[in-house]
């Protein structure tokens, strides 16, 4: 606590005393510096201010960035903690989800009679290359050959159809060879009763042949080629059936369509 | 009691060079002047007075040159006769 108390005043001192000749020469002194440049005194002040003042700056910037080091650190393990957890119920969902999908997948492939599991002497599945024009008529080019297992005369099919076979194998692709284009005569089954006949070629996939008038044959029935009775070649697209004549005619055509087609599976012969 | 005393008036001049660098004047020139009345010979008012002028007005207040360093001169000494008269306790 401060406290003022009274002070005895005895004498009178010498106003010259040491202290007050120290402030007339200062004084004295300030003066002259100001009259001849007061830049003397004031400019290493002045450097001195500013280099106090950036030490000033160094330390509040040194303080505040370690103080930000160990807010950012939290922050992260925060963060990283947030993040596991995420993580881990992610990874539990995309499990669930890949497994549904695995499902799905097989479910879809068995209803298009893709790649199954059970298909025998599944070589591959080959992405067309080429069409016609750019193949040659009647022909598709793979980008699978030799180097993958092909063989030449292995089947072409797409889902549960047959579209045709490998005329040419090479290294790394390979031309097959369409069902169903001119000239090309096979031996088909038509129906559940699988009637053999003989179909002629008549290109885009489809094949013409006659029956007795007799027999009924029904449009969209399923027709196989004798010989290759795992998969499906078509259906029957059309009849011509006329009470005068003997025979009827049939149009025996394959839903698949070359024009489209992506991608056929390979089975070895 | 005397260490005491060069003790105090140590923290005192620490503070005040820290207050002259980083505060206003009129803050550091408050303190000075307290300091004055406390400490005897408190010499160190020039030199805040002297810093002031220097820095924060570039040697001269309202075309005054080196208006704090006198003023700060002239309490100097203005102190040492109150200082006859009246004394800080503590």
């Amino acid at each position: 606590m401060i406290t003022l108390y009274r002070r005895q005043t005895k004498k009178f001192k010498n106003i010259f005393s040491l202290n007050n000749n120290i402030i007339i020469a200062f004084f004295v002194l300030l003066f002259f510096i100001n009259a001849v440049s007061p830049s003397i005194i004031t400019e290493p002040l002045q450097s001195l201010a500013l280099k106090l003042s950036f030490v000033k700056n160094s330390v509040e910037s040194g303080l505040i960035g370690f103080l930000s080091f160990f807010q950012s650190k939290d922050r992260l393990f925060e963060e990283n903690e947030n993040l596991k957890n995420q993580y881990a119920s992610l990874s539990t969902f995309c499990a669930y989800s890949i497994q549904g999908l695995k499902s799905t997948k097989e479910e879809l492939e068995k209803t298009l009679g893709r790649k199954r599991s059970d298909i025998k002497n599944y070589v591959g599945t080959g992405f067309v290359i080429a069409k016609p024009p750019i193949s040659p008529y009647g022909t598709i080019e793979i980008d699978l050959g030799a180097e993958a297992g092909l063989k030449e005369g292995d089947e072409a099919v797409v889902g549960e159809y047959v579209i045709g076979y490998i005329l040419e194998a090479s290294k790394g692709h390979s031309m097959i060879k369409l069902y169903g284009e001119k000239g090309d005569n096979r031996t088909i089954a038509i129906g559940e009763k699988r009637l053999i006949l003989d179909g002629q070629g008549e290109g885009f996939g489809s094949y013409k042949t006659r029956i007795a008038n007799e027999t009924i044959i029904s449009l969209g029935e399923t027709v196989w080629l004798s010989e290759n009775s795992d998969f499906i070649f078509g259906v029957v697209a059309a009849t011509s059936y006329s009470p005068n004549d003997k025979y009827q005619e049939l149009t025996i055509k394959s839903p698949i369509n070359i024009v489209e087609l992506g991608s056929v599976d390979i089975i070895a012969k | 009691m005397k260490n005491l005393d060069l003790l105090l008036r140590i923290i005192f001049d620490i503070l005040l060079i820290i207050v002259a660098i980083f505060m206003p004047w009129w803050i550091s020139l408050t303190i000075a002047a307290i300091s004055a009345l406390v400490f005897p010979n408190f010499l160190e008012i020039m030199i805040v007075g002297l810093w002031i002028d220097a820095v924060q007005f570039n040697g001269n207040f309202h075309s005054i040159p080196f208006f704090f360093t006198m003023i700060s001169g002239l309490f100097y000494l203005m102190t040492k006769s109150i200082r006859k008269i009246i004394r800080f306790s503590y």
